[in-house]
């Protein structure tokens, strides 16, 4: 089979793969769980008890949070099965036109969290929101899972995941709007701006003493 | 300029023309309720639900029937949304287009037709 028969082929198998996948999000108080399609389509809507304790307007409110999360998810598997069937190259350019993904529309690392994969092994949904676990999207033997492939590399180590957006509309901490009012369903969980983790200094280039040490360094490079 | 660039290109073009549509007509929704009003879904065409309202008297129902109750009627103001994306972007693009909706999941009409809805139905809600 030649290579453009592969290629087509490929994309036979990713309309179809594209349209079956469905991602699941649990809601950070843990009190909605949504699987849905990448179009919006919700697949289903389970509701803790305590849940309806909230009152109407908050069940509604926490269910329609948790579906975005959960479309959000599904995106963005979608993307990286799009990634590693076509390539990288054929990927950004669908992004240049349908937008990018969710993962680098987010500002927030947290709410990357909340949201699962459906074909996400079930150990990594606990471990994933807590604060300081390591990012299970980008963890070795996990390819295309969150970060996309042609995105894997683009990272700053220094930097939080999410913290890199293409669009430049991520909210960087302490500049962005005041935080809305917390709804009664995240107390226990602030979810305000959080500090800006400290990157380490820029090497000063302009240092006499090792210019006078060795006057050819720049020349060498 | 390759292919890819050319769909691109057309592309924007044809999201420049429905935006200047959709800045003149309002956002396209879809919406759908329960027969007894228990839950109401607002959606955007191809996206999550964007308002999900729920009456005091549907906690009554319990969680999961609550629950399964919200998946029913999400699904029909998705096709409602998808049906009125359908008739606002035919007479904006060319008849080839309008079938590529219809087989990209945004069929011209809801199939099995909606009776439930209470909204919609009039020319002030309707796509313009």
């Amino acid at each position: 089979m030649s290579a453009q028969e592969e290629r087509v082929a490929a994309a036979d198998r990713l309309a179809d793969l594209l349209s079956r996948v469905t991602a699941t999000a649990e809601h950070p108080s843990g009190l909605v769980t949504v699987t849905a399609s990448a179009a919006g389509a919700l697949r289903s809507v389970r509701l803790h008890p305590a849940a309806l304790g909230h009152g109407p307007d908050a069940v509604g409110g926490l269910v329609a949070e948790t579906a975005r999360l959960a479309t959000d998810a599904a995106v963005q598997t979608g993307y990286n099965e799009l990634a590693k069937t076509l390539g990288d190259s054929m990927a950004m350019a669908v992004e240049d036109f349908a937008g990018p993904p969710p993962l680098h529309r987010q500002a927030d690392p947290a709410e990357a969290w909340g949201a699962t994969a459906s074909d996400r092994p079930a150990h990594l949904r606990d471990t994933s929101r807590q604060p300081g676990a390591g990012d299970p999207r980008t963890a070795p033997g996990r390819p295309g899972h969150g970060q996309p492939a042609h995105r894997r590399d683009e990272r700053d180590p220094g930097q939080p995941p999410g913290s890199r957006d293409a669009s430049g509309s991520g909210q960087a901490s302490g500049t962005g709007p005041p935080a809305p009012a917390a709804p009664p369903w995240s107390s226990g969980r602030p979810r305000g701006p959080r500090p800006a983790r400290p990157r380490p200094a820029a090497p000063v280039e302009d240092d006499d003493d090792d210019f006078f040490a060795d006057p050819f360094r720049g020349q060498r490079r | 300029m390759d292919e890819t660039t050319r769909a691109a290109r057309r592309v924007a073009e044809l999201g420049a023309r429905v935006s200047g549509h959709v800045a003149g007509t309002g956002p396209v929704l879809g919406r759908a309720s329960s027969s007894d009003g228990a839950v109401t879904v607002v959606t955007a065409p191809g996206a999550a639900p964007a308002e999900i309202r729920v009456s005091a008297a549907a906690l009554a129902m319990g969680a999961d029937a609550l629950g399964a109750e919200i998946v029913r009627v999400a699904e029909r103001a998705a096709r409602d949304a998808a049906a009125r994306m359908h008739r606002s972007l035919a007479r904006l693009v060319d008849p080839a287009t309008a079938r590529a909706l219809a087989e990209i999941g945004f069929p011209a009409d809801a199939p099995g037709g909606e009776s439930e809805d209470d909204f919609g139905t009039t020319y002030l809600r309707g796509p313009r």
